[in-house]
């Protein structure tokens, strides 16, 4: 009786967690960089300085 | 006064009547998302979930928010629908089977309401009440706070990634807009003769002499939730077909006109909040017009009713409602696939073969058109930077939407959200046609069978709820296999949009000017209407082939 | 060289042609419409075949998804092939690998493009002796102890001395001597020109030559990373890193690939359902007439010849990501001299005064004039001669009086006659130390040419020690190129915001900016100014080009988002930005916009024409596929194909002849013409998205009546 209940509950925990691992790998792709600045920029030495330059 | 002239009308007043309260509903709406100050009994709520409402969230914790909140949802009505048999009113209902309590909390959860069981004779009151009626709120607030986000990530520059508070979004929709128009809703409701009461099941003696159980219960509340929420889960399994959920042409009008005012009024609201309302105007006249031409078909194919039986009838009469017709169910069915809501007015398995296909297909816009509270909206707006992508590089600029340039980063997001539905909706109908346990619960064979699948998996991915009626989905693979659709369905996208909010939202704005695309204007609103049409063409033409159309044609 | 040569030597004849500046965008179609013919001709393909075979290698091909799964899918139909042989399937596979060596084709084509150019250039490398400096005492640098080395040897930092006649070994600035250097190699331009130390002209590159005199050079890159070495490497595409538009359009791309793969895999099993068995003979070419392979095998040659057609204008982009960025420019920073204006004033009117007949002030300014060789002085003797219709040469016994800084003034003295014309202040005081008169006549018209722009010079003549007298005012101006007015509107269509750079005043600079038609200027413009001005407008999200050719341009080179160097300039300047014009003409920043957007513009047109397609494709295949499990889907086969092997065989087919087909287009890049991107859009829309749709439809027809008579299909 329980059993199946267990497989729903997990299954359900499992998709939230891969759910909060997608969040966790779009935050790495998309905040690291430096949102300042277009990512269209030519590759010049001021890529680099902060937003608002 | 003929079929035709009677369905026009019924067009043009809705029209009429959404073009009076969009504008000030999506003022209202944009106020709501963007307005500093609480009220008091706000206040208190934040208290009590011991939340900061002023907290500014970053995408990811807003992301978080939503999640949490949606997975607490999905655990508590599980669990309450395995205990309800010890809880009070459960006016003798006996405890669901785990898959089907489930799916049922998945469903309620993600704003699908798709229901495996008839509601009558598998939930007591108090679920009805106190889960179903909650999460219909809370759902369709969650999608609406997910698209307030989304339009303050597209108004905002240099922001760092945040996107609103989630906390504060949900509770304002719920306790100032939804409560409210549903209180109102269920009483007008009421006065047009829908049921409300706390009674079980009654034994009534039917006009040959028979007996019938009758389940009276709290339904013009749920009904006008269900509507407005674009949730579509009926307190009876006829759903708004049955006489006490809609019982005359009139209120069958008005659950039509509340389950598409919101999705409207959100496009509206967008307009208001990046502050160019031509931006929501363009938005809403792509949403409008796809809607418009899926009526158009939808009523065609059933006054033309193709087939002998229906010309042997006069019309494709089998299972519609005689007190609408089929010019009203043809504009519900319409608008009930095409704004995720799900609650039907007549069995879409029996439409004709065109028609079903006509309600397939706009759920396979991806509810976009305009789609279900919220979720149309940033669904219609993620197309908007896949079509703004392609035209933009037509005029020769790194594309740009709204001052946010679209790069690299930015449509590695969009092309995952575009990926995430038809993907589900494909290895959905391979797995269901091809497991015999999927193959099981199939009612027909062949070309209908097809359709029944596609469209049950059509229905869930995208959040719909509807039902086409002839695929007996209560069976442990079904239950497990469309709660999957409905979860993945809901939340992959959700947190996409959320992102992409977020990284609009930490831009620099690139400002307008003569080369910049203008996102207002008709072409771009046709541009944006061929993207949505073709997409979802060139990815469901040979599923569809072998399903409604190879009906049709037969 | 050939080819190279002969491009130079029309785009170096044109910077001072006003044919060329009257009509940019015409002028550049007519040079479009003349290469097709030259685009893809045979020898191209059959020099191109070895490298696309190459290409091949699926490692290469990883990097577009789109053509790696095709390759796959010619595998595939070939292991079918060989365990159950069939017309059918031999045809499609035959057609699936032929898809792939079109797209690795297009690429090697676009390449080979630059090979003639590269080899050539490559000529200029063979290691020569370079003398290197060893000494350093008090003596001139070009009187030190020199050790014979080989030029691959030098290093940055090291000093040669380079002699008439004797090639440059490396990259390097002049330190020490003036001489004149034979660019011809690098750059096509034929004339000679000056290389000195110091100043904005000291660069020099390796392999060209000198002509004259000595001069010691700073050699300042290390082997294999020179000038040459770069402009080998771009010409070659070998360098080529993908742009980031590129990129996100492949992620694009991919995605759609991914979704026609789950179609066709779903389908397989769906179709089993149906009872309408699919194999995967059928359902590989499905996938690859679905998946863009148009646009996937054209997009790496669409960079590639994008790159080249700013070679073949003689300008060398140090990334594709400036290319691209050049698409994007909002604001384009112009220096005024040599941009805007011819850069030399010209005499463009003559003011009298009364009292004086104007044949006395034409005579007396010309015969001022006459001698006088700087460009302003024969501008006057132009001008004269056009009015009066005369022609007059110096005459006999005259005294020059040439400029001076300390009279400012210049003229001619003869037989008892001096006639002077020079700046207001000193042409009047030289009158009044005479004892003549002074004029308001004078002041106000000098005060009216200056208020326009213009600059004043004062005539006076002095006959026989009698008091001199002023006669009138030559108005010199500022003349700016015919056509830039509509070109500068132009840009204003497209978006582009342009901004004149002087030294000039603000009021002559205003009289010019509105004679030119510019949206803004700055004027006594300061290198710090320029530099403050890029970073102002992309602090409001603006994207700067500019164009500089001195070392204190470097700064703002390398802060603007598209910086062009003359090469005419320094090595500072050139390491500076992120282009350099061979031809050293600053209007050529206007043609590197439009090459950018043109590259974006033929990958949105490509990529829209190729979704397009897709559209007949179905048509084509879906009733091929599914008719005889389903007879009423006939229906939908609209172009009445002859049977459903024909049908998948012509679909195919088409999909692989659309590439080539396309190969020139690609090459070329798409008709841009400075419009608005509403109406850039429609028109496009229109060619690409519409005649994407149509064009399928005739070409899956007419493949299919000759396919038909295949026998087998």
């Amino acid at each position: 009786m329980l059993v199946p209940d267990l497989i729903y509950v997990l299954t359900t925990l499992v998709a939230f967690a891969l759910l909060a691992l997608l969040v966790g790998a779009l935050g790495r792709r998309l905040d690291d960089a430096d949102a300042g600045v277009a990512p269209t920029g030519p590759a010049k030495s001021h890529d680099t300085e902060p937003a608002g330059r | 006064m003929s079929a035709v002239l009677a369905a026009v009308l019924q067009v043009l007043l809705l029209v009429l009547l959404l073009a009076l309260v969009v504008p000030l509903l999506g003022r209202y709406l944009a106020h709501l998302f963007t307005a500093p100050t609480h009220l008091r009994f706000e206040r208190a709520t934040y208290r009590l979930l011991r939340v900061d409402p002023d907290a500014d969230q970053h995408w990811r914790s807003y992301a978080f928010s939503v999640l949490g909140f949606s997975l607490v949802s999905v655990l508590f009505l599980f669990v309450f629908g395995r205990v309800q048999q010890w809880l009070p009113l459960d006016i003798g209902m006996s405890a669901l089977p785990a898959d089907g309590a489930w799916n049922t909390a998945v469903s309620f959860a993600t704003n699908t309401n798709w229901q495996w069981y008839s509601g009558e004779a598998a939930i007591g009151h108090l679920m009805q009440m106190a889960g179903l009626a909650v999460q219909n709120f809370v759902s369709a607030g969650v999608g609406l706070a997910v698209a307030a986000a989304f339009a303050r990530g597209l108004a905002r520059t240099s922001a760092g990634g945040r996107v609103g508070n989630f906390w504060s979004d949900l509770v304002r929709v719920v306790l100032r807009l939804l409560l409210p128009a549903s209180f109102v809703a269920a009483l007008v409701l009421v006065a047009l003769g829908v049921v409300q009461n706390l009674s079980g099941p009654r034994g009534v003696t039917t006009l040959d002499g028979g007996t019938q159980q009758v389940t009276g219960g709290p339904v013009a509340s749920q009904e006008a939730i269900k509507e407005i929420g674009t949730n579509g889960g009926g307190f009876y399994n006829a759903n708004s077909s049955h006489p006490f959920e809609n019982p005359t042409a009139l209120s069958n009008l008005l659950e039509i006109f509340l389950l598409l005012v919101i999705p409207f009024a959100m496009a509206w609201a967008f307009g208001v909040i990046v502050r160019d309302r031509r931006q929501g105007g363009a938005v809403m006249a792509v949403m409008g017009s796809l809607w418009l031409v899926s009526v158009g078909l939808l009523t065609w194919a059933e006054l033309a009713g193709h087939g002998t039986a229906p010309s042997l009838a006069g019309a494709a009469m089998e299972g519609k409602e005689t007190r609408f017709g089929e010019a009203a169910s043809a504009l519900f069915a319409a608008s009930t696939t095409a704004t995720s809501t799900g609650s039907v007015n007549a069995m879409h398995d029996s439409l004709t073969a065109p028609g079903g296909g006509v309600a397939i297909v706009n759920m396979l816009l991806g509810e976009v058109a305009p789609g279900g509270v919220g979720a149309g909206l940033y669904g219609m707006l993620m197309l908007a930077v896949v079509t703004v992508f392609l035209a933009g590089l037509m005029v020769g600029r790194t594309p740009e939407y709204l001052g946010h340039k679209i790069g690299q980063r930015e449509i590695v997001v969009v092309a995952l959200y575009i990926l995430t539905m038809p993907v589900l909706v494909l290895a959905g109908v391979a797995i269901g046609l091809t497991a015999p346990a999927g193959l099981a619960g199939l009612q027909e064979s062949g070309s209908h069978g097809l359709s029944e699948a596609l469209y049950a998996v059509a229905s869930a991915s995208n959040n719909n709820g509807s039902a086409f009626a002839g695929l007996a989905t209560g069976t442990p693979f079904w239950n497990t296999l469309l709660g999957l659709c409905m979860l993945l369905g809901r939340f992959v996208p959700i947190v996409l949009v959320l992102a992409l909010a977020g990284r609009f939202a930490a831009q620099h704005r690139v400002p307008v000017g003569a080369g910049t695309l203008p996102t207002h204007r008709p072409l771009f609103v046709i541009l944006l209407s061929g993207v949505t049409v073709i997409v979802v063409g060139l990815t469901f033409v040979p599923v569809l082939a072998l399903g409604p159309i190879a009906e049709s044609l037969s | 060289m050939n080819e190279n040569q002969k491009l130079d030597t029309r785009t170096t004849a044109e910077p001072g042609s006003d044919e060329h500046d009257g009509a940019g965008p015409a002028h550049a179609q007519a040079e479009y419409a003349e290469v097709p013919s030259a685009l893809l001709t045979a020898s191209m393909l059959r020099e191109a075949l070895p490298g696309a075979l190459r290409k091949l290698d699926p490692r290469a091909l990883a990097a577009t998804p789109v053509m790696l799964i095709v390759e796959i899918g010619a595998v595939a139909t070939a292991v079918l092939s060989i365990i159950d042989p069939s017309t059918l399937g031999w045809a499609v596979t035959v057609w699936l690998w032929l898809t792939v060596l079109f797209g690795t084709l297009a690429e090697s084509v676009a390449e080979g493009r630059g090979k003639a150019q590269a080899a050539s250039l490559r000529a200029l490398q063979t290691e020569t002796t370079a003398r290197r400096l060893t000494g350093r005492d008090r003596r001139r640098l070009a009187d030190q102890p020199t050790e014979e080395v080989a030029s691959t040897s030098l290093r940055a930092g090291d000093l040669v001395l380079v002699a008439a006649g004797e090639r440059v070994p490396g990259d390097g600035d002049v330190v020490e001597g003036v001489a004149s250097v034979d660019e011809s190699a690098v750059t096509g331009e034929s004339a000679p020109v000056i290389r000195e130390s110091g100043g904005d002209r000291s660069a020099v590159t390796g392999g060209t030559t000198v002509l004259s005199d000595r001069i010691v050079v700073r050699i300042t890159s290390d082997p294999g990373q020179s000038f040459v070495d770069r402009m080998i490497g771009l010409v070659e595409g070998s360098q080529r890193q993908r742009t980031p538009n590129e990129l996100a359009l492949n992620v694009l791309l991919g995605t759609l690939t991914a979704v026609f793969v789950a179609v066709c895999i779903s389908l397989y099993f769906v179709a089993d359902y149906s009872d309408a068995h699919q194999s995967l003979l059928v359902l590989t070419a499905l996938l690859v007439c679905l998946i863009p392979t148009t646009i996937g095998a054209l997009l790496s040659a669409i960079g590639i010849a994008g790159m080249d057609r700013l070679v073949r204008r003689n300008v060398l982009a140090m990334s594709g990501r400036a290319v691209e960025a050049a698409g994007d420019v909002d604001v384009l920073l112009l220096d005024k001299t040599g941009t805007i204006t011819y850069g030399n004033r010209q005499a463009s009117e003559l003011h009298t005064i009364s009292g004086v007949e104007r044949h006395e002030l034409l005579e007396a300014a010309l015969l001022a004039s006459l001698a006088d060789e700087t460009p302003e002085g024969r501008s006057i003797v132009t001008l004269i001669e056009e009015e009066t219709g005369q022609h007059v040469s110096v005459p006999d016994g005259a005294t020059l009086v040439e400029f001076s800084a300390s009279t400012r003034m210049s003229g001619i003295d003869v037989s008892g006659r001096r006639v002077r014309k020079g700046a207001a202040g000193a042409a009047c005081g030289w009158v009044e130390e005479t004892g003549g008169a002074q004029s308001d006549e004078i002041h106000a018209a000098v005060e009216q040419v200056a208020s326009s722009g213009g600059t004043p010079l004062v005539v006076a003549e002095q006959v026989d020690g009698s008091p001199a007298r002023l006669l009138g005012v030559v108005h010199l101006k500022d003349v700016v190129k015919d056509g830039m007015r509509e070109r500068f509107d132009q840009m204003r269509a497209m978006g582009l915001r342009t901004v004149m750079i002087t030294g000039d005043n603000a009021v002559t600079a205003k009289a010019i900016a509105e004679e030119a038609g510019v949206d803004d200027f700055l004027a006594e413009a300061t290198p710090e100014d320029k530099l403050a001005l890029i970073r102002k407008e992309q602090h409001g999200g603006r994207m700067v080009a500019m164009c500089g050719d001195g070392t204190n341009d470097a700064p703002a080179l390398a802060q603007a988002d598209v910086g062009v160097a003359m090469n005419t300039g320094t090595t500072a300047a050139k390491e500076a930005g992120n282009m350099v014009d061979l031809d050293s003409d600053p209007t050529k920043l206007i043609d590197v916009v439009e090459i950018g957007k043109q590259l974006l513009i033929t990958r949105g047109a490509l990529t829209t024409f190729s979704v397009a397609n897709d559209v007949a494709k179905y048509f084509a295949i879906l009733p091929a596929m599914f008719v005889v499990a389903f007879p009423g889907l006939d229906v939908l086969n609209v172009m009445r194909l002859s049977s459903p092997q024909s049908a998948i065989v012509s679909a195919v087919v088409f999909n692989a002849l659309v590439i080539v087909a396309l190969i020139p287009l690609a090459l070329r890049g798409v008709r841009y013409r400075p419009a608005a991107a509403e109406v850039l859009l429609r028109r496009n829309l229109l060619v690409y998205g519409v005649g994407g749709l149509i064009t399928p439809f005739v070409g899956i027809k007419v493949l299919d009546l000759l396919v038909s008579l295949v026998p087998g299909l």
